[in-house]
């Protein structure tokens, strides 16, 4: 009503006219009479609900199996109905419906598996929800179901290899083999953006998944992936997608070779064979060719090939030196061309503290002098820059 | 009619899964196995009790990590190793073989009602009644206190 009163002061005032006014009164007498009802109707039904889950977690356990699987599908269908209606007279989201349908049929499979006190490991239920969410997102095309099936996709990771056995089996074979294949033709078929990263991942976690599967202990398996994965890049069709994959390259290589880095500098024991290293070296080439061909941004993965040949110095020390001159050189190409200095910069810094780890750990107390010295000098010479770059009118990156 | 598909679709896949596991009992053997309690575990799937077998253990010939096995019944009445080996073969049950029994994946945990499930740890002998399908799978139908 104060609303109300306020109208007519403005009337009052000549600020609005009597029409306007009016249009205002029967706007919010029409908007209230529509809203009371669904109100009441939502607090009800959401205390029948509650009153429905309440009874059945409290009988969860004496109700038979097959009743318990068919109460979880008739949650599923009913999402599904839902989603259909709201779609039909384009109300709610029928997105999220049906994400629910999918959690409730990954939850149909779990109760299934449990009430016949059959075993959760296994991928089985993994590759269900998978498939189930990617046929949704070619569907439908909405990232949702990609960000899902990524996610379900995930548990096929984990369960492959089998909890407690150490040899693979047929079946985890046949399962890394559908993964690569059904994540390809997601890469290839999909060409937007979540799902052309997830997809990639997906690739990049099954090349590391095979170190687990096959009996050959090597150590260069992430490098050799992400070698293979490059000519990947040539079915992609549009140049934007392709220049935001160039920087999921650089990052999976950036963290690889600090991962390499710090590996080799804390273990003694680990050796790579020659033979290995040098056939790393020569796909090297052989991939760099390509990439000077075709993706020249990425010819800063190559000096990855080289790890295997500086593998034999068990201080990392050649390892660190070829690394701090790719980020120091890639920081200060990234500038002469003005692109964006965000990875470039996170990268540099954190080489620095990588190797401030490794080398200085054991003369912490003096070494931390300089770290926060050093961290201070990166504040302020970022800060500076900054403070330049907007000074010229340039959109600081 | 797209619509609809994924529900059917799905619905289908829950009836296959629920069809395999009673096919298992249709056609396969019924077992009983002695089975005593270990490593209390209660996560958030619900409260089950973890096995092992007493009587699943191989001669020394076979070497650890993956066997394949097949079950008769002895004198009394439990089930006890028929066949084994390390390589897979026609009707055989994939098992694991580490420490010093075979656990079979299936039947390693065994969901019980919420609260029973110290009943059964503290009760240490236990039985479990299974079905062997011809072509090695395994369901775990009962769990009861050895007499």
């Amino acid at each position: 009503m104060a609303r109300l009163t306020k109208l007519m002061e403005w009337q009052q005032a000549g600020l609005i006219d009597a029409e306007t006014t009016q249009r205002i009164k029967d706007y919010e007498t029409h908007r209230q009479k529509k809203q009371r009802v669904p109100l009441l109707l939502i607090i009800g039904l959401t205390f029948v609900g509650l009153a429905l889950l309440s009874f059945l977690a409290a009988n969860w356990q004496v109700i038979p199996a097959l009743i318990k699987i068919g109460l979880v599908l008739v949650i599923m269908v009913s999402c599904y109905v839902l989603a259909d209606l709201s779609e039909r007279r384009t109300i709610w989201n029928p997105v999220a419906f049906r994400i629910l349908g999918l959690v409730a049929f990954a939850g149909a499979l779990i109760v299934t598996v449990q009430s016949f006190h059959m075993s959760m490991q296994g991928t089985f239920i993994g590759w269900a929800v998978f498939v189930a969410a990617l046929a949704h997102f070619f569907t439908w095309r909405h990232t949702a179901y990609a960000v899902f099936a990524f996610i379900a996709g995930l548990n096929i990771f984990t369960g492959i290899g089998g909890f407690g056995s150490e040899q693979a089996t047929f079946l985890d074979w046949t399962s890394i083999v559908f993964l690569v294949l059904v994540s390809l033709a997601w890469f290839y078929f999909s060409q937007s953006l979540p799902s052309l990263v997830f997809s990639w991942l997906f690739l990049y976690f099954s090349g590391l998944e095979l170190f687990a599967l096959v009996s050959y202990d090597g150590v260069l398996w992430p490098i050799w992936t992400l070698f293979i994965l490059v000519p990947l890049l040539l079915v992609v069709k549009q140049e934007v997608h392709r220049q935001f994959l160039y920087h999921l390259y650089l990052v999976v290589a950036a963290i690889n070779s600090l991962v390499y880095l710090t590996v080799r500098a804390e273990t003694t024991n680990s050796s790579i064979p020659w033979g290995e290293a040098i056939a790393l070296a020569i796909f090297a080439v052989a991939i760099g060719y390509l990439m000077y061909q075709k993706f020249r941004p990425l010819l800063w993965l190559l000096p990855l090939g080289l790890f295997g040949l500086l593998w034999f110095d068990e201080q990392a020390i050649l390892i660190a030196a070829l690394v701090e001159i790719i980020a120091f050189v890639y920081l200060i190409e990234q500038e002469r061309k003005g692109h964006r200095l965000t990875i470039a910069f996170v990268y540099f810094i954190a080489v620095q503290l990588t190797i401030y780890v490794i080398y200085a750990w054991d003369r912490l107390d003096m070494s931390l002098f300089f770290l926060v010295g050093a961290l201070l000098v990166f504040f302020v010479a970022g800060v500076l820059w900054w403070i330049r770059k907007r000074r010229e009118g340039g959109v600081p990156s | 009619m797209k619509r609809y598909l994924f529900p059917v679709l799905q619905i289908i896949v829950v009836l296959g899964v629920i069809l395999s596991f009673y096919s298992i009992s249709w056609f396969g053997d019924s077992y009983r196995f002695r089975a005593e309690p270990f490593d209390p575990f209660n996560p958030v799937y619900g409260e089950y009790v973890m096995l092992q077998y007493p009587d699943l253990k191989p001669e020394d010939s076979i070497q650890k990590g993956l066997v394949y096995v097949t079950f008769t019944t002895d004198a009394d009445g439990y089930a006890k190793i028929d066949q084994i080996s390390n390589e897979r073969f026609f009707g055989s049950v994939a098992g694991d073989y580490y420490d010093q029994y075979v656990t079979i994946p299936q039947l390693t945990q065994y969901y019980v009602e919420q609260g029973t499930g110290k009943g059964y740890e503290d009760a240490k002998k236990l039985e479990v009644k299974a079905d062997v399908s011809p072509w090695g799978t395994v369901r775990a139908t009962d769990l009861t206190v050895r007499k």
